[in-house]
């Protein structure tokens, strides 16, 4: 079976990639609007949310850049991991039905929609999709740079012809990811999400297994092996020290809330009790997934520091190295799927998202209705979208790279005090929404383009999201409140005009 | 009568003065981490670690301030009435366990770093309060929205069934 490896992978990348393409033109025969297109009909059930919600937070980076991060600097990078019990119960706290009550009695099917209504302000809602499209395109890029990569790699072991050029890999990875989004949209996305999350979980588990196996004394064996090397590394701080570790925690945990492809989902469940058992069941699938992440990168460090593995001539290169070296080749392929489902789980909710802004949020905003034929412009925008982001990753190179690590802390310092707070105060004014998604993108952008470190590996993200914080509030108390505190939403006198347009 | 947007801007303003005090005080501040003697593609704590022990009081400091925000955070879903308070007093009684579990890996840390390095479980002794302590901790404010969520957090469920038929 050794000696077959590529191929038994390539069969379980390839059997996952049809299931995707299933799911799609199944998706498209329960696609009729535009509501169904970007908001599953509002219609999804507990388990397809949960699965959804953590499988679009845990992207390509959870599977491998995580293990990367644990590989290079011990235990840092666990705090991001330990932030999500408290970051979901707060996303849930706060918006698990909020969103969902704004969505149904507005009528809305986005969260610039929301934030329109919310602050009764199209320039809120404008700059929150323009925020959403730059984070958008950042992101989605970075997937599909990832994907093609992952790709070209698996390829080249099939093929005597050498390496298959990168464009290739990244037109077929694009075209895939595409096509089910096109014809299913968000439902489409939400439900191979499901496939995806499972085969992430069940990867995980796998892999976690795997890990403790291959090194002596399992994690116990591991920790003293990494403690005798450097106590520090085994400390709960690893090499970023005590303040950085800290910031992590504090961005990711506050941050989710602010994470659009994570929070719309909450707008989309068919019942506003559902929310009850999503969060646990959400905190379990992430936890189970995560089990990937801890273990496969501290094994990898302490077979490298033991000799018992040659070094690493990149840190992300710890989990292919892992998965290829020490695992069955089943599992191996399983776990290759795994990676795929974990890039495009997130990177259809984010072709979803933008396609959103560009062809409802901004004519709204500017229009005051939406397009007359919207489904099909939306169709439309997510094919240019795919295409725009396919050539960002193969033309832009470090651009890409930082806009990527641009979109997580963009989204929180913009969106948590925007919308996680706004609809929970109703003393929350317009211009404290749009001075706080203007201060998100100029910190982060100018921390980003201009190479700012900041002191004691403060991360940028949580530095922003405390700027924003600050002026959110301090904004809030000095400026006068137009909208009359709408924290809770009032149906939209022009619902009765809008509904029909969106079919 | 709590303010949670008023703590909330108190408790962010001071993390940021934490950090500039914290910049203030490491010599290695700006220094960025350490390459691993052997490994090329690894990092140890190198000097910074020792500055984090010698400050840890700071990152006490930093660290219950960010579980307060996050705690304060939470007190946003309190509405009025009888809901809001029982919800404050549930989410003030696990916000003091979260507390308190920190302030056991900041002691347990302290150990650590000043005598013999101890394993706890799978991990070394901080480590484990940090992945077996602060990961769960939070578990209580997800059971109180389990357990509660019909009373406090259920917005407004007759309109919402209304709502419903579209």
């Amino acid at each position: 079976m050794e000696a077959y490896r590529t191929e038994i992978i390539a069969a379980c990348v390839g059997i996952y990639f049809v299931l995707c393409i299933v799911v799609g033109i199944w998706a498209m025969r329960k696609t009729h609007s535009s509501k169904d297109f970007f908001m599953a009909g509002r219609d999804l059930g507990i388990l397809v949310t949960s699965i959804a919600i953590f499988s679009s937070a845990m992207s390509g980076f959870g599977f491998v850049g995580g293990p990367g991060l644990v590989y290079r600097m011990g235990i840092s990078s666990l705090w991001i991991v330990i932030s999500t019990t408290i970051g979901y119960a707060i996303c849930f706290f706060l918006l698990g039905g909020k969103l969902r009550e704004w969505a149904v009695k507005r009528d809305s099917i986005s969260l610039p929609d929301v934030i329109m209504a919310r602050y009764d302000s199209p320039l809120a809602g404008i700059l929150t999709a323009f925020s959403i499209v730059l984070g958008v395109l950042g992101y989605l890029a970075t997937q599909i740079a990832a994907m093609a990569t992952v790709l070209q790699s698996l390829a080249a072991g099939l093929t005597d012809m050498g390496e298959v050029p990168l464009v290739y890999c990244a037109l077929f990875s694009t075209t895939l990811l595409v096509f089910y989004c096109v014809t299913g949209g968000i439902i489409a996305s939400v439900y191979t999400d499901l496939v995806q999350g499972v085969i992430m979980m069940v990867a995980a588990v796998m892999v976690f297994l795997t890990a403790i196996w291959v090194v002596d004394g399992g994690l116990r064996g591991i920790t003293e092996t990494l403690i005798k090397d450097d106590p520090a590394s085994m400390s709960p701080w690893g090499s970023k020290g005590m303040l950085g570790c800290l910031s992590w925690y504090f961005v990711f945990a506050l941050g989710v809330s602010g994470q659009p492809q994570v929070i719309t989902k909450l707008m989309m469940t068919r019942r506003a009790e559902d929310a009850r058992w999503t969060l646990p069941a959400t905190i379990i699938g992430y936890v189970i997934t995560a089990m990937l992440w801890i273990a496969l990168g501290l094994a990898m460090r302490a077979l490298v520091v033991s000799g018992a593995h040659p070094e690493l001539a990149n840190a992300d290169h710890a989990a292919p190295a892992f998965l290829q070296g020490l695992t069955h080749p089943i599992l191996a392929g399983v776990v290759f799927a795994g990676l795929f489902a974990a890039i495009m789980s997130t990177a259809d909710a984010f072709l979803n998202i933008g396609a959103a802004a560009l062809v409802h949020d901004i004519p709204m905003a500017l229009r005051g209705t939406p397009l007359r034929d919207e489904l099909r412009y939306a169709r439309l925008a997510t094919v240019l979208l795919g295409a725009f982001a396919m050539m960002a990753a193969l033309n832009l190179g470090e651009m890409v790279a930082l806009l990527g690590a641009f979109g997580w802390g963009t989204f929180a310092a913009a969106l948590v005090p925007t919308v996680a707070i706004g609809l929970n105060w109703p003393r929350a004014t317009a211009p404290a929404a749009c001075t706080a998604i203007l201060s998100s993108l100029a910190v982060n952008f100018s921390l980003k383009a201009f190479d700012i470190a900041l002191p004691l590996s403060i991360d940028a993200g949580a530095a922003a999201l405390l700027v924003s914080i600050v002026l959110f509030v301090t904004v809030s108390l000095l400026t006068p409140d137009r909208s009359g505190g709408k924290s809770e939403p009032t149906p939209d006198k022009n619902d009765s005009a809008i509904e029909p347009t969106l079919n | 009568m709590i303010d949670a947007p008023r703590l909330l801007l108190l408790f962010s303003s001071l993390l940021l003065l934490l950090i500039v005090v914290a910049a203030c005080l490491y010599d290695t501040a700006w220094d960025s981490s350490q390459r691993h003697p052997r490994v090329a593609t690894m990092e140890v704590g190198g000097p910074r670690s020792s500055e984090d022990a010698q400050h840890w009081w700071l990152g006490l400091g930093f660290g219950v301030v960010t579980i307060l925000t996050l705690v304060t955070s939470l007190l946003f879903a309190a509405r009025e009435g009888e809901q809001a308070r029982s919800l404050r007093r549930a989410v003030i009684a696990g916000g003091f366990v979260y507390i308190a579990v920190f302030v056991g890996m900041m002691m347990s840390y302290r150990r650590y770093m000043t005598e013999e390095p101890t394993t706890l479980g799978p991990f070394a002794a901080p480590t484990t309060w940090m992945v077996l302590g602060l990961w769960t901790v939070p578990l209580l404010f997800v059971a109180i929205y389990c357990i509660h969520f019909r009373d406090w957090f259920e917005a407004d469920p007759p309109t919402l069934a209304e709502g419903d038929r579209d």
